[in-house]
């Protein structure tokens, strides 16, 4: 109990005590008259009792007693808790399960979890590194250093691929010194599926979902058959992470979680992830099950581990941890409240959820909540330090960046409504777990009713993208937090889902024209009203009706970009009705452009890489570049086109036996 | 055995009807509208009783005012105030009477008729007191007969409460 509750006591103490000490005073003094009165035989004056003033009085100490009883009961004077160093003043540490069994009850909202436009993600730099001599452009990634997962990995000796449509498998490549490549022995599995993983210098990190089938059912027996006519299975997916030795592919070490593990990042040795637990179970803590060298060994989060917040609805146990790939340490700390997209940089994880609730009839409490857990890789731990509520809704992991200590987020307006698009600059307090607002743009950021689509920040000025019937891209400089400009505007149709920052004054913006099929634009960011150049992948073209998508808009990591190289690459999927032979034909391609912001056309016409077309479903996934040679996969084969002849050499097919090792 | 016979003014009636009442005396109506009493020596207390209660009802006492003389019934005054030089009589019947004896001249020659000092400037008469209500800054609070309020200062709570005659009993 904090200093006010404290005295707030000893004051309704006091009044309580001296109302029942004037109440007996006062009884004694009239016990006293009316013995006087009987004494002197006085029986001519009306007795006298005074309820009215018991009643008064007794009401005014229950009052207080209540009033008191409630603000204690509802935490009011609960002295600040310390977790870390940090004062909370938002967040709460549980403790107990009844806390959390009683926050879980209250704090069921509307669930309002990625319900919004896919913007693009945006993406920054390649993980590029010069690993020996060789020049390797791989995963798009947000921020240097800080590794995003793929479904293809590569350090320019080797190359881990799992197709798409093939998820339960890990090819390996050699990748030999003229550019050919060597298979290798891979991966493949019956029970588990991958989503993506990493390859680090020792390790090949996957994570994915464990199956099990719980149970079988059985339907239509027929009595001369033996086997039913149909059944299902139900299943059980669990989330699992899995560390393999490179260069062996033994399995080091497995984690098994009830949460469901939806992203994750690797710095050096250290993976962090981030999970979501539901909160409909039994067991509310969150739980993981490491299993070494064959033995399994189950731990929980504890109470004192998780933390809640008053003004956040519950809708699900967001546990984050941190795991030593050497040691195999883990740390994890957990919160409860709503998921949403991860921004993560050296020092920081960033998660910022969309709420939406309706406490009272016709009002809504809606906006983004913004927390920030501290990373100390050394210790290999992940500790909670600050959050703070925005307006308006964040979409994608590239509306986040931190930058000399300022958190900068761009809020795009909330459905519906004449609201207004933002861009905060936050700082950490240093002593509470609060995020300081220190700056705010809400006028300019798009006309009205455009949402943002698309974000990219580069040290102090951020690029911001707003649609709706037309695409202005917007330059902010933000070199002054609390005095934030928009310095430039720039208009097009269609609108762009991906940012790319080429150099100091241009960017890449890949997206949709006004016809909904891809483009890709190169822009000046300053002194210009219009894009420099603008590439639609799709020219109209008569009698045919052309549709082309790309996963490049929705998932930066599909995008294989390089300013210092000049390239772009991504596949693009195509359907196209040719009205010759009346039907639809599906082509899938990698394609690549060279950008040269010197050049004239800037974007040249691109390379196309064209893949065998065995089926629908054979999408071409991914590229990457390994010394002037570009990779291209797909389920189907792997292309490989020469950066230098800008031919291409050669074609391997992938839809094989795995198990044939070189 | 002796019996004794008392007649009682008709103006004493209401004063006592409720000894009349409780106990069981022989009463006989006058034609002037005044009662004869027959008392046996089972009766001496209530006879007691309602001859005090007379002789208090038929006490008076006569004050210097600046326009002569005037006679009040001691219960007829619910209390006595100085307000500067003048001293006011607030009575029942007469409603306020200014009298030229100074406060501390009344204080005892009043004291028998148990109007006793609660007050720099007050005495009240205590046989009109309805209610003592104490207040939050240790005074007390007097409810007189006809609603009036009145404070005993903080000096006086003491001797009044000696007045009140119960000394260490509450």
């Amino acid at each position: 109990m904090n200093a006010l509750g404290i005295t707030l006591s000893i004051f309704v103490g006091l009044i309580v005590i001296f109302i029942g000490f004037q109440m007996v005073y006062e009884f004694i003094w009239n016990k006293r008259l009316s013995i006087y009165q009987k004494k002197n035989n006085i029986s001519h004056l009306t007795k006298k009792t005074n309820y009215d003033g018991f009643l008064r009085r007794s009401l005014i100490a229950l009052t207080s007693v209540v009033m008191l009883f409630v603000l204690v009961v509802t935490g009011s004077f609960d002295l600040p808790q310390i977790f870390h160093d940090k004062t909370l003043l938002n967040a709460k540490i549980v403790q107990d399960e009844k806390t959390l069994r009683n926050k879980l009850n209250a704090g069921n909202g509307f669930y309002f979890d990625h319900f919004g436009p896919e913007s693009g993600d945006i993406n920054l730099d390649e993980s590029s590194g010069d690993q020996a001599s060789r020049d390797v452009v791989g995963t798009n990634i947000q921020v240097d250093g800080v590794d995003e997962s793929d479904i293809i990995k590569t350090d320019g000796f080797e190359i881990f691929y799992t197709p798409r449509y093939q998820s339960n498998r890990v090819y390996k490549y050699k990748v030999e010194s003229n550019g050919d490549l060597t298979k290798l022995k891979g991966l493949e599995f019956e029970d588990f599926y991958i989503s993506e993983f990493y390859l680090t210098e020792d390790y090949l990190v996957i994570i994915g979902y464990k199956i099990e089938v719980l149970q079988t059912y059985y339907f239509g027996y027929d009595n001369a058959l033996i086997m039913p006519d149909y059944y299902f299975n139900s299943y059980r997916y669990t989330s699992n992470v899995r560390i393999y030795d490179r260069d062996t592919l033994s399995l080091n070490y497995d984690l098994l979680t009830t949460s469901d593990i939806q992203t994750h990042r690797i710095i050096d040795n250290m993976l962090y992830m981030v999970a979501y637990n539901s909160i409909y179970v039994e067991e509310l803590r969150p739980s993981f099950t490491e299993t070494v060298d064959g033995e399994s060994q189950t731990s929980y989060v504890e109470y004192d581990q998780i933390l809640i917040f008053d003004q956040i609805p519950a809708y699900q146990i967001i546990t984050v941890s941190a795991i030593n790939l050497d040691t195999h340490q883990t740390h994890h700390e957990a919160v409860v409240g709503v998921s949403g997209y991860m921004y993560m940089d050296h020092d920081a994880i960033y998660i910022a959820g969309i709420f939406s609730y309706y406490p009272f009839m016709n009002t809504v409490i809606d906006g983004t909540h913004i927390m920030k857990f501290n990373l100390n890789h050394e210790a290999g731990t992940v500790t909670y330090s600050a959050s703070t509520i925005l307006e308006g809704y964040v979409f994608n992991q590239f509306w986040m960046d931190a930058y000399e200590g300022y958190l900068r987020v761009v809020t795009s307006l909330s459905w519906g409504s004449n609201d207004r698009n933002r861009l905060y600059i936050l700082k950490e307090n240093d002593a509470t777990d609060n995020l300081d607002h220190i700056g705010l743009l809400d006028e300019g950021i798009g006309k009205p009713e455009e949402r943002v689509t698309s974000v990219r920040f580069d040290k102090n000025l951020a690029y911001v993208v707003t649609y709706r019937q037309i695409d202005p891209l917007y330059t902010i400089d933000l070199s002054n937090p609390k005095n934030i400009k928009i310095i430039n505007e720039v208009e097009e149709p269609g609108y762009n889902t991906y940012l790319h920052v080429w150099d100091e004054n241009h960017l890449i913006g890949i997206g949709y024209d006004e016809n909904f099929n891809v483009k890709i634009s190169a822009y000046g960011t300053t002194n210009t009203a219009e894009p420099l150049e603008t590439f639609q992948l799709s020219q109209p073209n008569d009698g045919h009706y052309v549709w082309s998508y790309s996963e490049a808009l929705n998932n930066h990591k599909a995008i294989l970009i390089s300013p210092t190289h000049g390239f772009v690459g991504f596949a693009i999927n195509k359907h196209e009705y040719s009205h010759t032979l009346n039907e639809y034909l599906y082509t899938s391609s990698y394609y690549l452009f060279y950008i040269d912001f010197e050049a004239d056309p800037i974007i040249q016409t691109p390379h196309i890489i064209e893949h065998e077309t065995t089926n629908y479903s054979n999408f071409v996934d991914r590229g990457i570049y390994i010394n002037n040679i570009f990779y291209t996969f797909s389920s189907s084969s792997i292309v490989i086109f020469n950066g230098e002849t800008k031919q291409i050499e050669q074609t391997y097919p992938l839809r094989e036996p795995m198990n044939t090792t070189n | 055995m002796i019996m004794i016979k008392v007649i009682i003014d008709k103006h004493d009636l209401s004063l006592i009807t409720d000894e009349l009442q409780s106990s069981s005396l022989n009463t006989t109506s006058l034609d002037d509208g005044s009662i004869v009493l027959l008392i046996d020596d089972t009766s001496y207390e209530t006879l007691e009783a309602i001859l005090k209660k007379i002789t208090q009802s038929r006490q008076q006492y006569i004050f210097d005012t600046p326009d002569g003389w005037v006679k009040l019934y001691i219960q007829d005054i619910l209390y006595i105030e100085s307000f500067g030089i003048e001293i006011i009589i607030h009575t029942i019947k007469n409603g306020k009477v200014q009298i030229k004896q100074p406060l501390y001249q009344l204080e005892t020659l009043l004291m028998q008729y148990q109007i006793i000092r609660i007050g720099k400037s007050y005495l009240v008469n205590l046989n009109k007191i309805l209610y003592i209500r104490p207040k939050l800054n240790a005074k007390l609070e007097l409810e007189l007969e006809g609603g009036l309020k009145i404070d005993v200062t903080r000096s006086y709570v003491k001797s009044f409460k000696n007045a009140l005659g119960i000394g260490g009993l509450l």
